[in-house]
Order: structure tokens, then sequence, then C-alpha cells
């Protein structure tokens, strides 16, 4: 399933200076943008709230649990990826948005 | 005759009660959960700088099944830590997660127990589940309902998951 999505993650993936990756995620509509990402250990998820109404990023999985907090339109998130494994990550407010995270090591 | 003036006056003491205690104060506090209750998730909150420590009842934990509502009796416990600061940042772990200390700032406890539901509005009500928010030393640091009313809007948004944002996901995902 991954392999389909790797082009749209690339697209959306810029290498940082030391060779990480930032992974952009978009929330218009109440919406995550890409619901599945494929990362490294290093990489970086960047939430950004292009949305209308506020958001709250938050990983409910074992392990990787986090909550960024209230996130208000224009506003970004950072997610450092710093174990392998995957989570999922959900919004507090709106429970219909979903990412799978697959992180390698 | 005297008979059914103590049964009435005993339903009206009881049904009392009842709407007396809904709310944080029909809550006590979970001595010793720290030994007695499982530990089941951590959760940074890189906003608060914090890391809350997520617990559960071992009863509860062995009945739970996944996908189906939750047992009544269970008990969730929500625990804000303090974590290591490195300046004004968190420091964090080998695997880049929070190091909590020993100092706990607060105490949040959710219960399910059969019949709770029913004193709160349809609009309101999350289930059979009420809210408790302790200090450390087991007290109550709010016992106005009004404190609450958040818990209850908040928990809303996961009714498919019996009101639970962590536990319900927990016990699917084991």
């Amino acid at each position: 399933m991954y392999r389909y999505l790797a082009p749209i993650v690339m697209a959306l993936t810029m290498p940082s200076a030391a060779g990480a990756a930032e992974v952009v995620v978009q929330m218009e509509g109440a919406d995550y943008s890409p619901s599945k990402i494929e990362a490294r250990v290093g990489d970086v998820l960047v939430f950004v709230n292009d949305d209308a109404v506020d958001h709250d990023v938050f990983v409910p999985t074992a392990g990787h649990g986090v909550d960024l907090g209230k996130q208000v339109p224009g506003a970004t998130t950072v997610l450092p990826l710093g174990k392998p494994g995957r989570f999922e990550v959900e919004c507090v407010i709106h429970p219909q948005m979903h990412i799978e995270v697959l992180v390698r090591p | 005759m005297l008979r059914a003036i103590t049964f009435t006056l005993s339903a009206v003491l009881l049904l009392s009660a009842g709407g007396a205690t809904a709310g944080p104060e029909r809550i006590g506090f979970p001595r010793g959960y720290g030994d007695s209750f499982v530990r089941y998730l951590d959760v940074d909150r890189p906003d608060r700088k914090i890391k809350r420590v997520f617990y559960v009842n071992a009863a509860a934990l062995e009945a739970a099944a996944p996908g189906e509502e939750l047992p009544q009796g269970t008990v969730l416990i929500m625990e804000d830590h303090q974590i290591e600061l490195e300046g004004e940042e968190p420091k964090r772990d080998a695997e880049g997660r929070f190091i909590a200390t020993d100092e706990i700032t607060n105490v949040f406890v959710m219960e399910k127990q059969s019949g709770w539901g029913a004193d709160y509005p349809a609009e309101k009500r999350n289930g059979d589940w009420d809210y408790a928010w302790f200090g450390t030393d087991g007290a109550l640091k709010h016992s106005d309902p009004a404190r609450y009313e958040g818990c209850f809007s908040c928990h809303q948004s996961r009714s498919e998951r019996d009101y639970t944002f962590t536990f319900f996901k927990y016990v699917l995902d084991k």
C-alpha cells in the first residue's frame, strides 16, 4: 500500500540540512493530507493548519503517544520521529481525521 | 400504613442521594493506584511541557474486549507529570520521548458505573462515565460540576469508543 503513496509523500517531503526530511501535513476541510506516511527515524512531521477551524494533533498509539495541543488556523506544529514503528494520528476535536504513519529505522 | 410511609421515605432518600452525588464527589480517589493499577500509555504534551501517564484498574483491563463497550467499574487515571528540561526545552530520551519527573501536578479520574449516566441530560451524557480532578493528596481540586463541562463535551467526540480517547483504542491495538 505504502509504495503507491510514496510519490505523494515524496512530493510533500523536504530534506532538511541534517539529511532528515520534513513531511508536511495539511488539514484543510478537517481532513489530514496525506493520510498515509512512510518516514524514517529523525524525520519530522510538520502539521500546517490551513483550515478555518481549530485542530489538535493527537497520537493515541502506545509507545508513541503525543498531544500537540490546540492548533488555531494558520499555526504550525511539529512532531519529531524519534523511534521506529507504526502509529496513528488523530485530531482530538474531529474524530474522523486520521493518518497512518510507518517510521522505519 | 407505617410500612408504606417507610418505603416512600426510603425511596425519596435514595433518589436524593443519587441526585446529590452526581458529579466528581461520587468518585473516590483511587489510593495506591501506582501499585494496583496498570500503566498502559504515556502521552507527551509539548505545548504544556508535561508528560501524561495513563492507568487502568486491573479488573477492567482483564475484562475489556476489543471493540466492545468497556466494563462497568472501569477506572481510568490521567496523571500529569512535570518533565526534565534543558534550559526551557524538554529533555528527551534516546527515542525522543519526554522524561517525566516524580512531580505530579494533577490526577484526573474517569469512572464508569452502571446507572451514573442517567443523572445527566442526553445532550451531555457520556454513557455511564463521570469525572473528577484531584490533587496528589487525594483531595478534589474542584467540586463544582461546572468545572467538568469540558470533560463531557470533549469526550463526546469519542462516543464510538465508549467516550475514551485512549483506553478503548489501547484494547483494540493490544
